[in-house]
């Protein structure tokens, strides 16, 4: 073979390479993922990849000169077609955009297209390669992403640089904000600007928060310690509490996009918040039911009443606008919340009464009836609570007035019995089948009396209280043993005590320094003796204090308009004094934490007088003391027991003597200053009772001696001697059987080396004219 | 278009059709010329090259076609199923096709006594046919169409006559068959 064959040869080799090298280089472009496409202005394809063929749904060969615009929508194309007029004016030569095919089907689908210039100057003709990605996937889920945004009740946003909100976000950010208008809104402005009360590292980390896109990450850690996790915002109107997490999204350690999730919590705020106040009103609750249990009941059911009329009070004068009236109850009802241990309703009630005294010009001027409800509206709001509370406390017991349930079913049936033994008392002759009933009436109508002593604690624990309240020191003398009264007796009494206990601490009896300086003892003292005759209950109350100031107590009698000035003017000391029963004297004249009531002791005068009682206050010894009778009222059996002295003797006499002939072997001796009395004729209350507990007590407990049985008679007293062997039984004796007598008739016993003395007491009751 | 010119034309023509015939051995066949106002610059998707170069004159002679098209005229020539006809069958087929009309073309100016010269072939996409520039401003191009079995096989010459006065006396000499002798003398 000549050289030139060779060389032909060789050449021939060269384009065989050139020419597979061009093969697959075309195969390359004909098999690329998606779309691709040489096309003329017109739209004419002059190359297109087997995908393009595939989607047109024709032979690869056939796509020559078919043109693009029959996989688009005549709109679509239209669109097409601008963004190829658009190339041109592209300084980076090229554009892309979204824009979805038809294939011949009709089936459309998102493409995402990439047009540029095909190398005009070489073709010398307008072409343009076309890169078509299908981005149905995508789509779709981007719109999954969407759904689960719009689902989801968060706020979800990215933020890039300069902090322009981008690309998606959820559709429950607009919610959140109360806006549609988010998209590119720069952060600063669309959410940071409506944080409210905010800290100042919290501004500062939201400042620099925009500044760290761009930067390393590691100035994002740094920064994002300080942002807000939980803001209050304040958009249209609406208060909202969100909650925010941040995520730096970084791309070689440098933030590209911060991304944001936003948590609406206001239910969330709004229920911890209601949590907390129930908790504070369930504390508040918790800490009245615990006051409500320290208060000695008896003493609240007294105050109760009190409580109400105080309040009812109150709000009339509020309704009003008589801030006198107010300020006056108000006082008021601090004192019995005082008394009763109710701190934290006399906290409030002073608390109110220095926010009445501070807004009393306004008032006045104003006649300001709202605000004068506003701010006595707290008090009113915790005597409510404190009501519901104390009426399911202290339910069973029921009104002060009105006994239990089974007390009722009680007294109802005690009633009905005593009803019977009256009878029968009337209708039986024999001496001692009389006197055995009316033993068993005794012993009856002591269970529905108690003894006075029975207060001891309410008294002790009333002067405990008003004590501490006022600091001051006092001792309390009793001296009321063996004195009985029937329970509504003692209801009178318990509150008649309580009023004078108070006001004697409050007005009377000096601190400990003042004594002092007046050369008393540090510790005052408060006195009460109870006697009872056979119509009246005794008490005399007394204390060691600096007694009533009379002019004062005119004065403020005067300038409370109780009493005209010139009536005010002519009343004497003993007609000043007894102004202190007056309603509406309080001779406190600053609001502080003491107590100053103006109601109670007109209440308990009230009480007292409606019993056809008297109450009477003097100076005494530069003391107050204050005398106060309670009728008993006439016992029907005192009514039958009713007989002259000198046949009570004759009879006494009698048995006396029977006794002494009995086989018990006593000696029986009367005095005989007894049997020559010749008094004028009076009347013996329960002379057989009487009769019958000595000749029982002579009976039954006298030794078996000569002894003398000495009955003596002085001031209309009675009084007996006898040696008993069982001291004991002596004891139960007197308080089964005589102690209701003694207590009415203020008798009283004592046993000194086996020898009872009875002093049998009053005997006598004046004739009723 | 000068007469010289002209001649050239009709000899690639010619040859074209008097070998695609004898090549194929379907005596129907035509050469058309192309509609008026054709203006395409891709003809087919592939286009065959293939040089017949002299002192006076060179010839560039294309082939276009697709592929799909050109397997219905192999077919039909070997009596085969069209699935049988194999793309590299039909691109072998083509190449032959070019090859001959480049040595009949080669024969008739040889006997005219203008000696010539044959490239080698090569076979690329039609779409590159876009990048081909002019080598002079004398170029001279002609597109035909030969219609065989029902299919176009667009062919293109493109002179460039170097020595027109040497070609004064060149005619379109019928070129027998018979006298082709099988040889190619390449470039």
């Amino acid at each position: 073979m000549s050289s030139h064959n060779h060389d032909i040869q060789a050449s021939h080799k060269i384009l065989q390479l050139i020419e597979r090298s061009k093969r697959e280089s075309d195969s390359f472009l004909d098999t690329i993922p998606g779309i691709f496409a040489v096309i003329n202005a017109e739209g004419d394809i002059l190359r297109g990849n087997t995908s393009l063929a595939d989607y047109m749904e024709v032979d690869q060969e056939r796509l020559l000169y078919k043109n693009l615009n029959s996989v688009f929508q005549k709109e679509e194309w239209e669109l097409f077609k601008l963004e190829i007029d658009a190339l041109d004016s592209k300084e980076k030569g090229f554009v892309d955009f979204e824009l979805s095919m038809t294939s011949p089907k009709g089936a459309s689908s998102p493409h995402l297209w990439y047009l540029s210039i095909f190398d005009e100057e070489k073709t010398g003709e307008r072409m343009f390669t076309v890169v078509g990605k299908d981005i149905s996937d995508l789509k779709e889920a981007q719109q999954n992403l969407i759904e689960i945004f719009s689902s989801v009740p968060l706020g979800i946003l990215t933020i890039g640089e300069g902090g322009a909100i981008q690309g998606e976000f959820s559709k429950y950010l607009e919610v959140i904000m109360g806006t549609n208008d988010i998209h590119e809104k720069k952060i600063q402005d669309f959410m940071f600007s409506e944080f409210k009360e905010i800290t100042k590292q919290n501004q500062e980390s939201l400042d620099g928060l925009v500044d760290a896109i761009g930067q390393n990450k590691l100035i994002y850690e740094i920064i994002s310690e300080g942002l807000p996790k939980k803001v209050k915002i304040d958009t249209v109107g609406e208060v909202k509490w969100l909650r925010i997490n941040y995520q730096s999204i970084s791309y070689n350690d440098i933030v590209r996009k911060i991304l944001l999730i936003v948590e609406d919590i206001t239910s969330l705020v709004k229920a911890e918040e209601l949590k907390k106040q129930n908790s504070l009103l369930e504390e508040k609750s918790v800490a009245r039911i615990v006051q409500l249990k320290k208060v000695d009941p008896e003493t609240f059911r007294l105050l109760f009443d009190e409580f109400n009329e105080l309040f009812q009070k109150l709000k009339k004068a509020e309704e009003s606008v008589y801030l006198g009236g107010v300020k006056n109850y108000l006082h008021g009802i601090k004192g019995c919340a005082r008394v009763a241990g109710l701190d934290f309703l006399a906290e409030l009630t002073h608390e109110c009464e220095s926010n009445v005294k501070e807004n009393e010009d306004l008032i006045s001027k104003n006649s300001d009836g709202a605000t004068l409800t506003n701010l006595i509206f707290p008090v009113i709001e915790e005597w409510n609570e404190l009501n519901d509370l104390s009426r399911a406390l202290f339910q069973s017991s029921g009104t002060e007035n009105e006994p239990s349930g089974n007390e009722k079913k009680i007294e109802d049936s005690f009633k009905g019995l005593f009803d019977q033994y009256n009878q029968l008392l009337v209708d039986e002759k024999d001496l001692h089948v009389n006197l055995m009933i009316r033993k068993v009436l005794i012993g009856m109508e002591s269970l529905t009396k108690d003894a006075l002593s029975s207060l001891e604690k309410f008294v002790t624990d009333t002067v405990e209280s008003t004590c501490a309240s006022l600091d001051k020191q006092v001792d309390l003398h009793l001296d009321w043993d063996g004195i009985y009264a029937d329970r509504s007796t003692i209801k009178i009494l318990k509150d008649c005590l309580l009023h004078l206990i108070t006001n004697s601490i409050d007005h009377g009896i000096e601190t400990s320094e003042e004594r002092k300086l007046s050369g008393k003892t540090d510790q005052g003292n408060i006195y009460i003796l109870v006697t009872n005759d056979i119509s009246n209950l005794k008490v005399k109350f007394w204390d060691d204090g600096a007694g009533v100031n009379i002019e004062r107590v005119r004065n403020i009698a005067i300038d409370k308009n109780l009493v005209t000035l010139e009536k005010g003017n002519s009343l004497n000391d003993n007609e000043v004094i007894q102004l202190i029963f007056t309603e509406g004297l309080s001779s406190a004249e600053t609001i502080s934490m003491t107590s100053g009531r103006g109601v109670g002791l007109s209440a308990v005068k009230e009480e007292i007088e409606n019993l056809n009682g008297t109450i009477f206050a003097t100076n005494y010894d530069n003391t107050l003391r204050v005398d106060v009778d309670i009728p008993l009222g006439i016992d029907q059996n005192e009514e039958k027991g009713l007989v002259d002295y000198n046949e009570f003797m004759d009879d006494f006499a009698l048995e006396i003597k029977n006794l002494n002939s009995s086989s018990r072997g006593i000696d029986i001796e009367i005095d005989t200053a007894l049997q020559v009395s010749s008094k004028e004729s009076t009347f013996f209350a329960m002379k057989e009772m009487l009769l019958f507990a000595l000749i029982e007590l002579i009976d039954v407990y006298a030794e078996n001696s000569k002894e003398t049985l000495f009955i003596s008679e002085q001031n209309s007293m009675i009084s007996m001697r006898v040696k008993v062997s069982n001291t004991k039984n002596i004891e139960k004796y007197i308080l089964d059987t005589c102690s209701l007598y003694l207590s009415k008739h203020s008798g009283k016993y004592q046993i000194i080396d086996n020898v009872l003395c009875i002093d049998f007491g009053f005997l006598n009751k004046k004739v009723k004219e | 278009m000068t007469e010289v010119e002209n001649v050239l034309i009709q000899i690639a023509r010619d040859a074209s059709v008097k070998r695609l015939e004898s090549h194929s051995g379907i005596g129907d066949l035509e050469s058309i010329d192309m509609e008026s106002g054709y203006n395409r610059k891709v003809h087919a998707n592939w286009m065959s090259i293939i040089l017949v170069s002299g002192l006076d004159v060179r010839i560039t002679f294309k082939l276009y076609f697709n592929c799909i098209d050109v397997k219905e005229v192999v077919q039909k020539s070997m009596g085969t199923a069209v699935d049988d006809v194999t793309n590299e069958f039909t691109m072998d087929f083509i190449k032959e096709f070019c090859n001959l009309t480049a040595g009949m073309i080669q024969k008739n100016l040889a006997t005219q006594g203008f000696h010539v010269g044959i490239s080698l072939l090569m076979v690329t996409r039609g779409f590159d046919d876009i990048f081909y520039e002019p080598s002079s401003s004398g170029e001279v191009s002609d597109l035909w169409k030969i219609k065989i079995a029902g299919v176009s096989i667009i062919c293109s010459a493109t002179l460039n006559v170097i020595n027109a006065k040497n070609l004064e006396l060149l005619t379109l000499n019928d070129v027998a068959e018979e006298e082709d002798d099988g040889e190619i003398d390449f470039l």
